[in-house]
């Protein structure tokens, strides 16, 4: 969904400017969104048939990098979805536009701040088991 | 076998420990209780030379340990191999594509020939034989826990700290955990709040206050009255 509107704003805007110019704007509306299919099917298939994690094995460091990005992302993701089901379980009426604001900032912030807490804890966890740099 | 002098240390700009001395004989088994803030896992760091005091000495084997000291790799790996940390929260400690790789993680840095041995003996007794090609943070709560300790067991330390190891694990595998904890012929300090446990978990109790003091070090059996506890504030009389 986000891809869907994403890409239609960009189309959208650039493809009215273009009008305004007299420019034909056709052939750069179906370049263009040919393109970004492309390449999320591209990316979808990848993730598919690739083991991200055994392509990057050869590298002992780049492994780690790609299997801490990915348990952060994932872990980051589940406590978000809880964080909006926790504040839809105590929210009675819909929120304000400003009060939906305030509760997204609280939550990146506090997202930030857990993610670098989590980050020192790993490294100290991986240096209590031996690793050094 | 552990000796902690007059340490003092602020933790994350808060003062956790002030004056605090302890001593630890090879062959204890150590409950560590106390409410959440008391110091219980600053503690357990501290043991672990993962954080480090401001003033006061932290002695291991006769070995001051400092950060100078360990950044010797030799020293390193004699104190790594002597002395591991389950942390308290177990995703932190979890950082491998498989668990497989997460259990032959410590063995593979400090440089053991039985990588392989290692990993299905801990994998067992955990009963994680089947969970070995799952990657880790797909695990549910006790699974990560159990993953955790066996990645930490598989050092074969000669001291092995405990942060909360049982916080989620249910009764079943709690008990198993127990035991194997008992049939350990090594140092264990063992820090915990739970009081239903703590017995099982050392013979000899220490417990910290809310300002980190400690404030009762003794025979858990029959050592400290229900007004320790609740001046630690583990117990709480309700009116």
């Amino acid at each position: 969904m986000l891809v869907v509107v994403f890409s239609l704003t960009v189309s959208l805007s650039y493809c009215t400017v273009l009008f305004w110019q007299n420019k034909p704007f056709l052939n750069y509306f179906l370049t263009v969104n040919m393109r970004s299919l492309d390449m999320v099917m591209l990316t979808l298939l990848f993730g598919m048939r690739v083991n991200i994690y055994d392509a990057f094995s050869f590298s002992k460091d780049l492994s780690f990098l790609i299997i801490l990005s990915v348990s952060k992302t994932l872990t980051l993701q589940r406590a978000y979805a809880e964080y909006i089901l926790a504040l839809k379980s105590r929210t009675i009426k819909k929120p304000s536009q400003n009060e939906i604001y305030g509760f997204l900032g609280s939550a990146i912030a506090g997202f930030l701040d857990k993610s670098l807490r989590e980050s020192k804890e790993n490294y100290e966890a991986m240096k209590s088991r031996g690793f050094s740099v | 076998m552990f000796e902690l002098k007059d340490i003092s240390l602020k933790y994350e700009n808060e003062m956790v420990f002030d004056k605090l001395s302890l001593s630890i004989k090879s062959d204890e088994k150590i409950t560590l209780l106390g409410v959440n803030g008391s110091g219980k896992s600053t503690l357990l760091k501290l043991l672990n030379a993962i954080v480090f005091p401001r003033n006061g000495e932290l002695i291991f084997e006769d070995n001051k340990i400092t950060k100078s000291f360990l950044q010797n790799r030799k020293n390193n790996l004699y104190f790594r191999k002597n002395v591991g940390l389950c942390f308290q929260n177990t995703d932190a400690m979890l950082f491998n594509p498989t668990v497989y790789d997460e259990i032959a993680f410590g063995p593979r840095q400090l440089g053991f020939d039985d990588i392989d041995a290692r990993v299905k003996n801990y994998a067992a007794l955990f009963e994680l034989e089947n969970l070995l090609g799952v990657t880790p943070f797909k695990l549910s709560g006790g699974q990560k826990q159990k993953v955790a300790l066996a990645s930490v067991m598989a050092i074969s330390p000669k001291v092995l700290l405990l942060d909360e190891p049982t916080s989620a694990l249910d009764p079943r595998s709690t008990a198993k955990f127990l035991d194997i904890l008992s049939s350990l012929n090594i140092c264990t300090v063992t820090a915990t709040h739970n009081l239903a446990i703590a017995p099982e978990l050392g013979k000899r109790v220490v417990i910290l206050d809310e300002k980190g003091k400690i404030i009762f070090d003794g025979d858990g059996k029959n050592g400290y009255e229900i007004d320790m506890l609740i001046k630690a504030g583990l117990v709480i009389t309700r009116t």
